[in-house]
């Protein structure tokens, strides 16, 4: 093939992809967790063929049961191409590989950078009507978010140091989704304390060195790995003014949807809790 | 009274018969000298006379527990194995295992029979060297002293002097010869035939896995049984300085 | 008794260093006050359920690996004979996984220990059966490799067979060895079975003494060595299957310490027993301070750092017996 019979066959396609995506794609196929929940909470009837596969996992997907209604999908280039889809969703950590193979197919894919703060809720938000074409939804319920984000965030009297533990001693710090649920609902991250912002490994002694108040560990994984023992060790249990709780659901904190404010009224009721039982 | 008796003792190995009736008795103050061609059975009968090895028939020392029997017979293997670089003093030292109770330290009467073993194999200068360096004949001697130092009534060597130089061959046949007369019992297996008949106070032929001949070196040794037995003709006399054995031709 | 003075020292300072040193960095005097006082403060909790388990485990562990070396060593007359190198540690490992990942361990704690030690003992017989009775090089070495091959590959595919995310990423933990975040239920899982190894094994010293001459010799010495091989296959089982259980496989110490420490005992087998047993836990303990102090905020596997010593041993090793292999 020519050079200059290549160039205008990718202007081509390329102009055929923006006049597609000035309708509503109407058969949306989602390869990530992620854009899995957003879609599910925009699209409009119909306008969603599939979900990735996690999204029936009910560990792992806060919306498994409005997902049901869905086929899923192995999130490959082939089996997403032969769904025909006009438009892929799929996450900013999503194989390269696949994104290319698609999008040289002529296929558009819209990608999805994950959330680390609560600010990157609307955003996500915002973006996923913008490629749905469900705009206004999309403000009816970025509304919703932030207004009962508010009212969940009455400033504390007091903030208990928390601490989130997670198999292979990983801890989440401010600068993470989790982290930010765990502020918003009233508690001091231990982790900061330490100097980590994002992420990383917080050795068993010096959380117990930090001894913070509670210990938010991670979901129980099936079956089991010697990286989930640091979440057992008895030192955890020895700490007398530490209050470990166990297994606080992860689906609602993995992805950037409003789904979060549930787990941000769970972490939040439990201070309540401490602070009534002081 | 006798250390050693067999009865009818057979060993079989698969099909084949490597020790084939034999029965013989041992008695205090003899040297016995096992003779036979490669493969006649001599390291079987005296490994199954000290029930290393499954046999049929009966030997009184097979019959006894470990521990008594460790301490009436010394055996000196054909295999001259040291694994560890141990002084010569510590390997000799290890035959008196069988008279230690578990964890006690060699005592008086130990450091005796070592020191009586050291002197009798003329190693005096070796104590502190390490056995693995010696050279082979150096390390059969160790390996007798070894034996030697169990200090038993019963001692059973298999090819001690093989690999010794001459003087030490003679020397350590001596050590043998005297040990009889001290009124222990020794039972070795060797080649030379002429040591054999100097002196071993009764010599016992093998072949085949058979007992062939038993008795006095010069009834055993006879122009018959060596041609038939080693199919080697020899020279055989008793001189002023005691007998003296030569093989000569081989006649097959 | 010089030498066992000296290992005993050698032992006590590094097992107080092992409990002053963490990835939190407290002053030892404070350190050492905490853990005796047990006040219940965080530093406290930080003594004395994770840096006491830890350094009394190193010490058991190393003391079970050296132990076991120089039994398998003296038993088999070959320097080369190491729990980890042939393939006994790895069967442990395997034993080990497969009752945790079975679930056994969820209903019934000592199914850990019990399984490593049976594969253990499996691992044994097989290197015995293979190598013969005077384990020659060559064989010991070659049956080592094929039964660390096997046990390995099947560790790796119930740990990939897994339906946890994170129990592939234990397949460096079970092959490699570590004493991260270990707690007093390790040490009372593993104390019991180790504790018997060690009776068993060094009981042994008497026959392995006399086995230096040959069995036909031991044997005419008084030494049953049926009871014997006995007693050594059940004592290195137990005493490396609990090891194994606890920390992962950890190679090389049953074969490094026994090597520095022979020409110190004279060369006797039975010397020999105690000594690595004092040697090992002072190497573990050593190492498992080594891979705190090198990279405090990763776990470094001890196999690792075992391996680099070690290693190079196994190659100079080699390199001397390889006029006596065929």
């Amino acid at each position: 093939m020519r050079p200059s019979r290549l160039i205008s066959l990718t202007v081509a396609l390329a102009i055929a992809g923006a006049a597609a995506l000035a309708q509503p794609p109407r058969r949306v196929v989602s390869v990530n967790l992620c854009t899995d929940q957003l879609a599910l909470l925009l699209a409009a009837p119909g306008q969603l063929v599939s979900v990735s596969r996690l999204a029936h996992d009910p560990d792992s997907s806060a919306l498994h049961r409005r997902a049901r209604a869905i086929p899923t999908n192995g999130s490959g280039a082939e089996e997403v191409y032969l769904l025909n889809p006009d438009l892929v969703l799929a996450g900013t950590y999503t194989a390269d590989a696949t994104v290319r193979m698609l999008r040289d197919l002529g296929i558009p894919v819209e990608r999805f950078a994950p959330a680390r703060s609560l600010e990157d809720i609307p955003a996500r938000l915002a973006q996923m009507g913008r490629a749905l074409g469900r705009e206004d939804e999309a403000a009816r319920q970025i509304a919703a978010f932030r207004a009962e984000l508010a009212a969940l965030s009455d400033p504390p009297a007091r903030r208990p140091r928390a601490a989130l533990y997670y198999v292979n001693s990983y801890t989440l710090g401010d600068r993470s989704l989790a982290g930010a649920i765990l502020n918003a609902a009233g508690f001091a991250n231990v982790a900061s304390e330490t100097g980590l912002t994002h992420g990383g490994t917080l050795p068993l002694e010096q959380l117990v060195l930090l001894a913070p108040e509670v210990i938010v560990k991670g979901r129980d994984y099936p079956g089991q790995a010697r990286a989930e023992d640091p979440l057992t060790h008895p030192a955890l249990r020895a700490l007398e003014r530490t209050r470990v709780v166990g297994t606080l659901t992860d689906r609602d904190w993995i992805c950037g949807t409003p789904l979060v404010l549930n787990a941000i009224r769970r972490l939040r009721d439990l201070r309540l809790s401490m602070e009534a039982g002081r | 009274m006798s250390l050693l008796s067999l009865t009818d003792l057979t060993v079989r190995r698969g099909t084949r018969t490597a020790l084939d009736g034999v029965s013989l008795t041992v008695g205090v103050g003899e040297c016995v000298g096992l003779i036979g061609p490669n493969g006649a059975g001599k390291t079987t009968l005296m490994r199954a006379a000290l029930g290393l090895l499954p046999a049929t028939g009966t030997s009184t020392l097979a019959a006894l527990p470990l521990a008594e029997r460790a301490r009436i017979a010394a055996w000196m293997p054909q295999t001259r194995e040291i694994a560890w670089p141990v002084s010569v003093e510590t390997a000799i030292a290890l035959g008196r295992l069988p008279h230690l109770p578990r964890g006690a330290r060699p005592g008086a009467l130990d450091r005796a029979a070592i020191d009586a073993a050291i002197v009798r194999m003329e190693l005096e200068d070796y104590r502190t060297r390490t056995a693995t360096r010696l050279s082979g004949g150096e390390q059969a001697r160790v390996l007798i002293a070894r034996a030697l130092a169990q200090d038993t009534p019963l001692f059973m060597a298999d090819e001690p002097i093989a690999g010794l130089d001459p003087a030490h061959q003679i020397a350590t046949m001596k050590v043998f010869a005297d040990l009889a007369r001290e009124g222990r019992s020794v039972i070795v297996s060797l080649h030379d035939l002429g040591l054999a008949a100097r002196h071993c106070t009764r010599l016992v032929m093998l072949q085949a896995g058979r007992l062939v001949a038993d008795g006095p070196p010069a009834e055993v040794l006879t122009r018959e049984n060596v041609e038939r037995v080693f199919g080697v003709t020899a020279y055989y006399e008793t001189t002023p300085q005691g007998p003296v054995f030569q093989p000569m031709e081989v006649v097959r | 008794m010089r030498l066992a003075a000296t290992l005993v020292a050698l032992c006590a300072a590094l097992f107080v260093l092992s409990l002053v040193t963490g990835y939190a960095s407290v002053p030892a005097g404070q350190a050492l006050k905490a853990l005796i006082i047990g006040d219940g403060t965080p530093l406290s909790v930080v003594m004395r359920e994770i840096r006491l388990p830890r350094a009394l485990l190193a010490a058991m562990i190393g003391a079970s690996l050296g132990l076991s070396g120089a039994a398998l060593q003296g038993y088999l007359r070959n320097p080369l004979a190491e729990p980890g190198l042939i393939g006994i540690s790895g069967a442990a490992a395997l034993g080990a996984v497969l009752a945790i990942q079975t679930g056994l361990t969820l209903h019934f704690a000592l199914a850990l220990p019990l399984a490593a030690l049976g594969m253990a003992v499996l691992g044994v017989l097989l290197i015995l059966a293979l190598a013969g009775p005077r384990g020659g090089s060559i064989t010991l070495i070659l049956a080592g490799i094929a039964i660390s091959a096997l046990a390995s590959a099947l560790t790796s595919l119930v740990l990939n067979l897994s339906p946890n995310p994170f129990a592939a990423a234990d397949i460096v933990f079970w092959m490699m060895g570590s004493l991260a975040d270990r707690s007093f239920a390790h040490v009372w899982l593993a104390l019991p079975f180790m504790a018997l190894g060690w009776v068993m094994l060094a009981r042994l010293g008497r026959g392995l003494d006399a086995l230096t001459l040959g069995e036909d010799a031991a044997q005419a010495m008084g030494v049953h060595l049926p009871r014997l091989r006995l007693a050594l296959v059940i004592g290195t089982a137990c005493a490396v299957g609990a090891a194994t259980a606890v920390a992962g496989a950890i190679g090389f110490v049953g074969l490094v310490v026994p090597h520095l420490l022979r020409p110190l005992v004279g060369a006797r087998p039975s010397a020999l027993l105690w000594a690595s047993a004092l040697g090992g836990a002072a190497m573990v303990l050593a190492t498992d301070i080594a891979v705190r102090v090198a990279l405090p905020d990763r776990d470094l596997k001890l196999g690792v750092l075992m391996a680099l010593v070690g290693a190079p041993l196994f190659l100079h090793l080699i390199y001397k017996t390889r006029k006596e292999l065929p």
